[in-house]
């Protein structure tokens, strides 16, 4: 591991957020102690999986370089992003690291046409070019994710169904030909029919043009599907990380074995559907220990007191008191 | 035919409006027969645009402009008289409306007043049909039924902010089975929640359904949902029913062509094979394609189908289906 290039490595990173007013000192860790790293030479899509509010649109944000984090370290290539200063700098981090957004009606302006976004957003990473060479580039990134300036431009976006709008808004992000791209949710607000056409164009980006992907979502059904490393977040940790496949055959942190069985297998009966009681996450935040321990069926004491540890086998982290030396059950 | 608690015959509605001087007529609804029987959960599956959600509208009896109904009927049968919904005033409705048929609503956050506190919203949406209760009786009621739903009396002093996704989600499923109506038509019920709750609400639904043994009509995009909760599944595309068949048999042996690619397509945890997705894209229902609304798109077209437009028969399969190549 040691002759491979580090793209992007997040090192502990840390985001706080203060709940309530001016005088309130309660804090929400949103992000705490996430730490993951994307190889340069080695493409790679991580799905980060967690529920609404588990902090994943907090982390979406850290890596897009929206907010910089409390502590730890982001660094993309081994340059900090709190070292980064001035507009060069922060164009240059852009043009490696770009978003897809969930909704792309939303993405889109709705009084321009489509192509007249695109070839804005070619001008703003390549200033100096002629207009013919911004046409190329913008047709370049059509035709890589199987659309052309003919079917989309001089189009608006209701003109388009979701699948292409959002075939285009993926457009969009390759245009300055990043080496990460950010998808929040990308396939959430797709047809059923076309939600599996941007899922595959995510593996045919990593494949042909090398293009590391975090998808964050809470499908695990897609997540295993596409992704090669998986990553579950629950209140603001990484409480599993490691191959998809080892992960959501054999989950070994109990939340992760609750969102597994909680997927709907898409086969008639198959899935078991308890009626059991009602779980809010709503004070889990707040809690000291590990942040499950009050849905854990497996909690004990120690876990209501200190937050768990990560253990490391392999590529595998969990953090939980069942794993680790203190446990060696 | 007495099995039957709604029954809609030819069931076409347009959304009609006059836009500077311009007509539009987008043809949402083209041609639906539905059977729905007591006791039973009926789903129907469909994507975005697909007139789901105005179906659902027609069958609750709500029409108003600029949607419009064209052709066909909608008949409520759990009335000792059958009840043609579009021939009945405004007041009959008003009576069959959450003593027989309920609704539980897409996105729990919207329906709950944000500033009326639960209890009130119980006042505001089903005491108005339960006048038999005193006020005290409606109160106790209200808090035993939500017992059942595993949701303690202190909700009712809650506003909807300080309740999770899951527990509003409760409340709306609450304020729908108060009367214990003949049929709950459920829009997307689970569609915002987080796959744990996801699970546990449609487990509450299940059991809510078994207790009444009444029909609940569920709408959803998401097939894996119908796939563990609906006796019989209704496959919706560009306003018309293409597909219609127990839940085993339109999973198993299906035989539309978009109802088997659907089937084909979704993902499932352990299941890496590669998926496949239809080109182009649902058509505009303002200018729907001749002949069966799906050859654009279809795989297997031929002449036929772009002229003639299918209809609903039974199959060798098991299942009804709308295509001229099924067998």
């Amino acid at each position: 591991m040691s002759e491979t290039i580090e793209l992007l490595t997040v090192k502990n990173a840390k985001k706080s957020f203060r709940l309530g007013g001016l005088l309130s000192n309660k804090e929400i860790i949103a992000v705490n102690e996430v730490s993951f790293t994307l190889f340069a030479d080695k493409p790679d899509i991580l799905s980060i999986i967690g529920e609404s509010g588990s902090g994943k649109s907090t982390l979406s944000r850290l890596i897009l370089r929206l907010l910089l984090p409390d502590s730890g370290t982001i660094a993309l290539e081994g340059k900090d992003v709190h070292t980064m200063k001035g507009r060069k700098q922060e164009l240059d981090y852009m043009r490696r690291v770009q978003p897809i957004f969930q909704n792309p009606f939303e993405t889109f302006n709705p009084l321009n046409r489509v192509d007249e976004f695109l070839f804005a957003t070619a001008k703003n990473f390549y200033s100096g070019r002629k207009q013919s060479q911004v046409k190329e580039t913008v047709e370049m990134a059509l035709q890589a994710v199987g659309l052309s300036l003919a079917e989309v431009g001089e189009r608006y976006p209701h003109e388009l169904s979701g699948g292409q709008l959002q075939r285009a808004s993926v457009a969009r992000a390759i245009i300055p030909n990043p080496k990460i791209l950010v998808a929040d949710e990308p396939v959430s607000m797709v047809d059923a029919s076309l939600r599996m056409s941007i899922v595959n164009l995510f593996q045919d980006l990593k494949n042909t043009l090398g293009t590391s992907i975090i998808y964050i979502t809470h499908d695990l059904a897609t997540a295993y599907y596409i992704s090669d490393r998986i990553a579950i977040i629950h209140k603001g940790y990484f409480v599993e990380q490691g191959d998809t496949e080892a992960i959501l055959t054999r989950p070994k942190h109990p939340y992760t074995k609750l969102l597994v069985e909680s997927t709907l297998d898409p086969r008639p009966g198959a899935t078991s559907l308890a009626d059991g009681e009602i779980s809010t996450g709503d004070e889990e935040y707040l809690a000291v220990g590990c942040k499950f321990a009050a849905r854990c069926p497996r909690a004990m004491d120690i876990c209501r007191k200190v937050q768990p540890p990560e253990t490391i086998e392999g590529n595998w982290k969990v953090r939980c008191h069942l794993y680790g030396e203190n446990n060696a059950s | 035919m007495s099995d039957l608690i709604l029954q809609t015959k030819g069931l076409r509605a347009s959304y009609i409006t006059h836009l500077y001087g311009i007509d539009r007529e987008v043809k949402v609804v083209d041609g639906v027969d539905l059977a729905i029987r007591k006791n039973e959960f009926f789903g129907i599956a469909g994507e975005s645009g697909c007139g789901k959600t105005t179906l659902l509208k027609l069958i609750a009896g709500f029409c108003k402009p600029p949607l419009q109904v064209q052709a066909g009927s909608v008949e409520f049968l759990g009335l000792s008289e059958p009840m043609s919904l579009f021939e009945s005033t405004e007041d009959e409705l008003y009576k069959i409306r959450w003593r027989n048929i309920s609704y539980i609503m897409q996105g729990s956050m919207n329906v709950l007043n944000p500033v009326r506190k639960v209890f009130k919203s119980f006042e505001d949406f089903a005491y108005p049909h339960m006048q038999d209760l005193t006020p005290a009786q409606f109160k106790q009621r209200v808090i035993e039924h939500l017992g059942n739903l595993r949701l303690g009396k202190e909700v009712l002093d809650s506003y909807p902010h300080e309740l999770s996704g899951g527990m509003r989600q409760r409340v709306t499923i609450g304020l729908a089975t108060l009367c214990s109506p003949q049929i709950i038509i459920a829009d997307e019920p689970t569609t915002a929640l987080d796959v744990v709750v996801q699970r546990e609400t449609l487990g509450l639904i299940k059991r809510i359904q078994k207790e009444l043994a009444n029909t609940i009509i569920l709408v959803t995009h998401d097939l894996a949902v119908h796939a563990n909760v609906c006796d019989r599944i209704a496959i919706m595309y560009a306003g018309t029913i293409v597909e219609e068949g127990k839940t085993t048999d339109i999973f198993d042996r299906s035989t539309h062509p978009y109802t088997q690619h659907l089937i084909r397509s979704l993902p499932r945890l352990g299941d890496k094979e590669k998926k496949g997705y239809l080109k182009g894209a649902p058509p505009n229902l303002a200018d729907p394609p001749p002949g069966c609304r799906f050859h654009p798109r279809c795989p297997l077209a031929v002449d036929r189908c772009r002229v003639e437009v299918p209809r609903l028969e039974p199959k060798k399969s098991g299942t009804m289906a709308a295509c001229f190549l099924a067998e």
